[in-house]
């Protein structure tokens, strides 16, 4: 009779998945980054008040925040051929909706939606900077771009990081959703290949491993990256340290 | 005596918040070498006179003349507001240091962005500028490891390392404990006697009184009284005048 659970299946069946690794390691990357740029704007356009976009960006926000991501996945995998066919139809375009890629929807789902959770992260921390310090800016003569990019957006990064940390791991996580969409990256993988032998629970322990694993590098990366920019406050904290061993010697 | 070159001239400044009037018709006039005090009570426009003067408020009409160079505040051009904001400095009440920058980084940062200076050229001026403030040995601090009045005479250095044509002051020294006001007040008097042009908004009545060359008295948007400060302090002409002067002793 073979075993209830077998930990040496476990072990084993982590290189099986890791091929598959680069797949889920690359939506994460690559949603990211669009999700970044979007969120970026989106937070800009609220920031300054753009008439128009801004109530639009408001309903976007909202509607990506308050509906499923798996059903976004699915809107996603039916919508955007039913898109391109409609292009197709009314402009005259040549898309060929059946050589997409799953990767091209599931890619979008995941931008669109970690745009609008990134953009409010964004907005707030550009809104938390002080505005003296931007007129301080102003006032020893840099630009507007100047006073973005070496007062704004240092302060701001510093201010949203640990947050898009956050959002970072989620989408990491939210990656497993990606089978809907005809995928095949780690936890579709499982599937598949514990279809074979029936070790199910083993199968998604080790994969449920895996992503732990990536999880902890993640959080370790955002932890280096906060330290880096706030090298200010550690500076801080390392002399008030001295002076408290200091007082303490007295 | 010759007759002093005039440096700065404003007039007919009219700034509105909304429908609030908030500068009337006012006019400021700044010689080289010359330190103006602006006193007054609370809600008077004196900020708003003095972050007309570099631009942070946009005033609806008046002239300006800097220098060589006048404009007019209702067809203002980029060009004029960079003029203005490179060649005045402004210390603020609340230091307004850049956090995420050390002291020196804090000093070098308009002369290498806006005036494109290299580095090496700057920085010994930068260190001479924070030896005169008294700072020569925090250069690597971060400000919020300073006390306030330590970064306030950064501030100033900072103002200074754009080797401005007139520092603006807004009441360099309420936000600061009373022990610490000294520390400031003494580098500004330090300037004073170097020659800088400087405006200086103040509720220091000992500073207006025996470091300006001139002080001005606004309220409600006005410019109510002005003069040669011995005069203005022991004969104030106007009822106003003499009811805030008296309130402040
Ligand atoms: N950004 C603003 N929006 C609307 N009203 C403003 C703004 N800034 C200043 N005011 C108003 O303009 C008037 C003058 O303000 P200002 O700050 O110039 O006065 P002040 O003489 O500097 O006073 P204080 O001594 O309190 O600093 C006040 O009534 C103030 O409420
Ligand atoms: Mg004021």
């Amino acid at each position: 009779m073979p075993k209830l659970f077998d930990p040496q299946i476990v072990w084993e069946g982590i290189p099986a998945l890791l091929p598959y690794l680069p797949i889920t390691m690359e939506i994460v990357l690559v949603s990211a980054f669009f999700a970044l740029v979007l969120g970026f704007a989106i937070a800009l356009v609220k920031v300054r008040r753009v008439p128009v976009l801004q109530n639009l960006a408001t309903l976007y926000v909202s509607y990506m925040r308050g509906t499923p991501l798996l059903v976004q996945l699915y809107i996603a995998f039916y919508g955007v051929p039913i898109l391109l066919e409609y292009m197709n139809r009314s402009i005259g375009t040549h898309y060929s909706i059946n050589s997409i890629s799953g990767m091209f929807f599931v890619i979008i789902a995941f931008s669109l939606n970690e745009a609008a959770y990134s953009s409010e992260t964004i907005r707030a921390a550009l809104q938390a900077v002080d505005k003296g310090q931007v007129e301080a800016g102003y006032s020893i003569g840099l630009s507007t771009l100047q006073v973005f990019r070496y007062i704004i957006l240092p302060e701001s990064l510093k201010i949203a990081l640990p947050s898009l940390g956050n959002i970072f791991i989620g989408l990491l996580k939210g990656t497993s959703l990606a089978f809907v969409c005809a995928v095949v990256e780690m936890t579709a993988a499982s599937r598949l290949i514990a279809g074979r032998n029936l070790r199910f629970f083993e199968k998604y322990v080790s994969l449920s491993l895996i992503y732990w694993a990536l999880s902890l590098i993640s959080e370790r990366i955002f932890a280096f990256l906060e330290k880096r920019l706030r090298k200010s406050d550690a500076v801080i904290r390392k002399n008030e340290k001295l002076a408290q061993a200091e007082a303490g010697k007295d | 005596m010759a007759e002093k070159k005039i440096l700065l001239q404003l007039q007919h400044l009219n700034k509105y918040f909304g429908k609030q009037h908030i500068l009337k018709d006012v006019d400021l006039t700044v010689h080289e070498n010359e330190v103006v005090s602006i006193i007054g009570p609370s809600g008077a426009g004196k900020s708003t006179l003095l972050r007309c003067v570099n631009y942070l408020e946009k005033p609806e009409s008046g002239s300006y003349a800097f220098d060589e160079v006048t404009f007019d505040a209702a067809h203002v051009k980029k060009r004029d507001i960079c003029y203005m904001r490179q060649n005045t400095a402004m210390v603020f009440q609340q230091f307004n240091l850049f956090p995420h920058m050390t002291v020196m980084e804090n000093l070098l940062e308009a002369p290498l962005h806006v005036k494109k200076q290299p580095r090496e050229e700057i920085q010994p001026y930068a260190e001479q500028l924070l030896a005169k403030v008294g700072l020569a040995d925090r250069a690597d601090y971060y400000p919020s490891q300073l006390s306030g009045g330590q970064q306030q005479r950064v501030a100033i250095a900072r103002a200074l390392c754009m080797h401005p044509d007139i520092m603006l002051f807004d009441e360099p020294t309420s936000a600061l404990d009373p022990e610490l006001t000294g520390e400031v007040l003494r580098t500004m008097r330090e300037l004073a006697a170097e020659h800088m042009t400087m405006v200086v908004v103040t509720h220091e009545m000992a500073f207006a009184r025996e470091a300006a060359s001139h002080v001005m008295f606004m309220a409600d948007g006005n410019i109510v009284e002005q003069g040669e400060p011995k005069a203005f302090f022991a004969h104030p002409q106007e009822e106003r005048t003499r009811a805030f002067l008296q309130n402040m002793l």
